[in-house]
């Protein structure tokens, strides 16, 4: 595994340190949010091995596959959120699969895979199980991330992120007023429970490490995404209000949408001027300077209200202005205006460039770096493997006492 | 699970992602102090001050707040003036015990309050020290003004974000902000475990948009990979049926994602619709994807006269994904989230008693993380904080009367913070963007 993306931190950063160096993490393909977690968990330094159904899991199957020819080996997504893990293939119907499948967890500090209720209870694998699940693998924790968790009355409920935004009251407060409520177009969930995940198994591994062992965390995408509403929440606990989606904005403070312009999108959400005339700036952008004294620019609530003969102003000027000319002019002026740039801006954008952040990929395809810039033990990342790519020696060194292989 | 029991940790925090990141540690046992401006009139009292519950504003306003308790609960609050020569020194001793220092405003200002990181880290190379901004300390955006609301923007994901052949927009909560911050408590986490092998210490650089990229790993796999930008569909996705539909009641919503072929069928059989299973216009997931425009408009008259938890019991029931689009007041009262524990009653003050959410809402054999306890009042921890640092008794009073250190401002002199924000909510109901305020509501007693 190679440091390839340490931003500009990592030429101080300690030769070769990982945070997680010399810890094992098995995954059991099991979806988007288990896959990304244990990929964290390999940036972190951790080395991760997948065990992954014969033909491969729905990850390697998702795509996008370059000119749309489906190969397991060569997806997107597999490209992107198995990076710097070694991959083995197991049949965990199989008894005999399943047996090497717990030498292989026996050995390892973490397991990562989802949980469904009554699902996979077996003496050598009794990931149903969560009881029982210490008794099994003393010396493994068990990082479990399912849709609801792992008790509750919609423990067995099955969802995606659409229906988790929804059940959040996310999606509510999304769209426009007289249309049906919006869900993000990612799936927003999976990176939520992945990333709490992430940070519960990281905890359990700090606790192990002063004495206190936790043997099965229970993660839920349900709670992961809910915990982000606190605007809804507040001022239906503090004023008995219950927000209504309206163009997706919150509810003090106009304009902050997306609006278009002469070559594009600007999120038009003036912050950190230090401002406080910010009738004079924005009458002064939009060349407006007749209605520097309009309530409408110098009342916030009244703009609020009145957001449509604010609009009135504001758009058409906007479409007379590349976004450039809005950055430009905006800057003179002290205004923070906000960038909507889409996939083929961010790979070319010369911040990203200049902090180094982009992995390489095969076939010079760019994936995302890390998420933090870590000065002693910059993240890794790695190739992500070949469908079994490690599976002779996966499963030979599952015959072996603890399950390990020397290869970490 | 106060696993990070004897952690010392000090926030520099505003806003919203600094707070998570240290919320969280403050759950896990650390012993969190969060720096806290003296008295400044015209100040910022940022989320002490944001809506007041009931727009009330006849107490004290900083010490009410559910904004503040969401994201403070359990923390510890030190009022020192870091406008002054010793309160900057008083706060670097407080650093120079401590493991941890979290900070989130932008790039330059923490350093030119006399902390910088590099400084500290040579100073004390056993701290780890956690930044939080838009887009990094370095760049040539470093220095761009930054909030969720930009940020989500600049994310690109509002690119893949609205209705059908419409323009981009964003959704209604500022979510890169959390998740911003939980990608910072995760390395935050990672450094500890390096420290408690090595004894090392480092600087840990978090740019909200870097952060929040991966999300979009598909679409830039797809846009390199064959020149294809992927755009808005609406609830859509390729191969499923997905969509929000109308039921009884007021603007009530059911979600419905139908992944597979057995869930299809699930769904058609439990909804009374078995003859759709023969319809040639639902014979395989690309057809139903040709057709769902007509198939929408078929699920919404079945769901238009029924009760939106009714339709998700029932299809859940069959195996078919399905589940109900939740209000506010719907979120709190969710049988599920209570029965897992999800909020713990906090005191507000002197509001009253409301649900606060958990920030790490992971169990560890069964047990949650929950909050300390309440959101400390403003300057609340002040003299313990100090006393911990040595500082005797007659030696904190000398520095509350220079006013160097506070333990509990009387701020009605200030407007800003004796009113604080306020909303209109019956302007806001009138306009559309409140469905309804419900008079008669009131928090648990104390």
């Amino acid at each position: 595994m190679s440091a390839t993306n340490g931003h500009a931190a990592s030429s101080e950063a300690s030769e070769g340190a990982a945070a997680l160096d010399g810890l094992r993490v098995v995954e059991i393909a099991a979806g988007r949010a288990v896959a990304y977690c244990s990929q964290l968990l390999a940036q972190y330094g951790a080395e991760v091995i997948r065990i992954e159904p014969p033909g491969g899991d729905a990850i390697r199957l998702a795509g996008p596959f370059s000119d749309d020819a489906p190969d397991p080996d060569g997806g997107g997504l597999h490209a992107a959120i198995n990076r710097g893990k070694r991959s083995v293939v197991l049949d965990l119907e199989r008894d005999e699969e399943a047996v090497l499948a717990a030498r292989l967890i026996e050995g390892a500090t973490l397991l990562v895979s989802d949980w469904r209720e009554g699902e996979r209870v077996s003496p050598e694998l009794p990931l149903g199980d969560p009881n029982g699940w210490g008794e099994r693998f003393p010396e493994t924790t068990f990082v479990s991330i399912s849709d609801f968790g792992m008790s509750g009355p919609y423990a067995s409920w099955h969802a995606d992120s659409h229906i988790i935004e929804g059940l959040a009251g996310f999606s509510y407060v999304s769209g426009d007023p007289d249309r049906e409520p919006l869900s993000a177009g990612i799936e927003l969930s999976d990176y939520f429970a992945a990333t709490h995940a992430t940070i519960a198994a990281l905890a359990a591994v700090a606790a192990a490490r002063r004495g206190q062992r936790t043997h099965v965390v229970d993660v839920s995408a349900h709670e992961a995404l809910t915990m982000t509403d606190d605007h809804n929440l507040v001022v239906w606990l503090g004023s008995g209000v219950v927000r209504k989606r309206y163009y997706s904005r919150i509810l003090p403070g106009y304009p902050n949408d997306i609006m278009a312009c002469k070559d594009g999108y600007i999120a038009f959400v003036p912050v950190g001027t230090g401002h406080h005339d910010f009738a004079g700036v924005i009458s002064t952008l939009l060349e407006r300077p007749d209605m520097k004294d309009s309530p409408i620019f110098t009342e916030t609530q009244t703009r609020n209200l009145r957001w449509r003969e604010f609009d009135a102003v504001a758009l058409p000027w906007l479409a007379r202005h590349t976004r450039e000319e809005i950055f430009q002019r905006a800057g003179e002026l002290g205004l923070g205006f906000g960038t909507v740039p889409d996939v083929e801006d961010l790979l070319g954008d010369s911040h990203l460039e200049e902090r180094d952040y982009w992995d390489e990929g095969p076939d010079g395809v760019r994936l995302t770096g890390a998420g933090a810039i870590m000065s002693a033990t910059p993240q890794r990342f790695g190739p992500a493997p070949a469908l079994d790519a490690d599976g002779e020696a996966l499963r030979a060194s599952a015959a072996t006492a603890d399950g390990t292989d020397g290869a970490a | 699970m106060r696993f990070f029991d004897g952690l010392k940790v000090v926030a520099l925090t505003q806003g919203w992602v600094g707070p998570l990141a240290t919320r969280i540690l403050s759950d896990l046992g650390a012993n969190m102090v969060r720096v806290e401006r003296a008295f400044t009139p015209g100040g910022n009292y940022g989320n002490r001050t944001l809506f007041p519950p009931r727009n009330d504003i006849t107490g004290e306003v900083w010490n009410r707040n559910i904004y503040f308790t969401v994201r403070n609960a359990g923390t510890r609050s030190a009022m020192i003036d870091l406008g002054q020569e010793e309160g900057r020194a008083l706060v670097r001793r407080l650093i120079s015990e401590a493991d941890v220092v979290v900070e989130n405003f932008m790039p330059g200002v923490v350093s030119r309050l006399g902390f910088d990181f590099k400084e500290l880290h040579e100073e004390f190379p056993q701290l780890i020290l956690l930044h939080l901004s838009g887009f990094g300390q370095t760049g040539p955006n470093a220095f761009r003004p930054a909030n969720g609301m930009t940020m989500e923007p600049a994310s690109g994901v509002p690119t893949v974000t609205g209705y059908r052949g419409e323009g981009p927009t964003k959704t209604g909560q500022t979510w890169v902000d959390p998740y911003s911050g939980l990608h910072g408590t995760a390395a935050l986490v990672a450094a500890l475990i390096h420290r408690d092998r090595t004894g090392e210490g480092q600087i840990i650089d978090v740019s909200m948009q870097e952060a929040t990229l991966p999300v979009l790993e598909t679409q830039f796999a797809d846009y390199q990979r064959n020149d294809r930008h992927q755009t808005r569909d609406g609830n859509r996705r390729p191969g499923m049926v997905r969509g929000s539909y109308p039921c009884a009641g007021d603007d009530d919503w059911v979600a419905i994602s139908l992944r597979t072929e057995a869930e299809w069928q699930a769904f058609c059989r439990a909804s009374g619709h078995a003859a759709w299973l023969d319809d040639p216009r639902f014979a395989d997931a690309a057809s139903r994807t040709e057709h769902h425009d007509a198939l929408d408009e078929s699920i919404a008259e079945w769901t238009r006269e029924r009760d939106k938890f009714e339709i998700a019991a029932l299809l859940q029931a069959a195996g078919a994904p399905a589940g109900p689009i939740l209000k506010a007041d719907e979120v709190i009262a969710d049988p599920h989230l209570a029965a897992r524990e999800f909020f713990d009653d906090l005191a507000i003050g002197d509001f009253g008693k409301v649900p606060i959410q958990r920030y790490l809402p992971a169990k560890f054999d069964g047990a949650g993380v929950p909050a300390k306890g309440p959101a400390p009042h403003l300057g609340a921890d002040t003299d313990a904080v100090l006393a911990e640092l040595g500082l005797s008794a007659s030696e904190i009073e000398d520095l509350h009367e220079r006013r160097i250190a506070d333990r509990a401002s009387d701020l009605h002199s200030d407007p800003i913070a004796r009113e604080g924000t306020q909303l209109p909510f019956e302007d806001y109901e009138e306009m559309g963007s409140v469905l309804r305020i419900d008079r008669g509501y009131a928090p648990k007693p104390l």
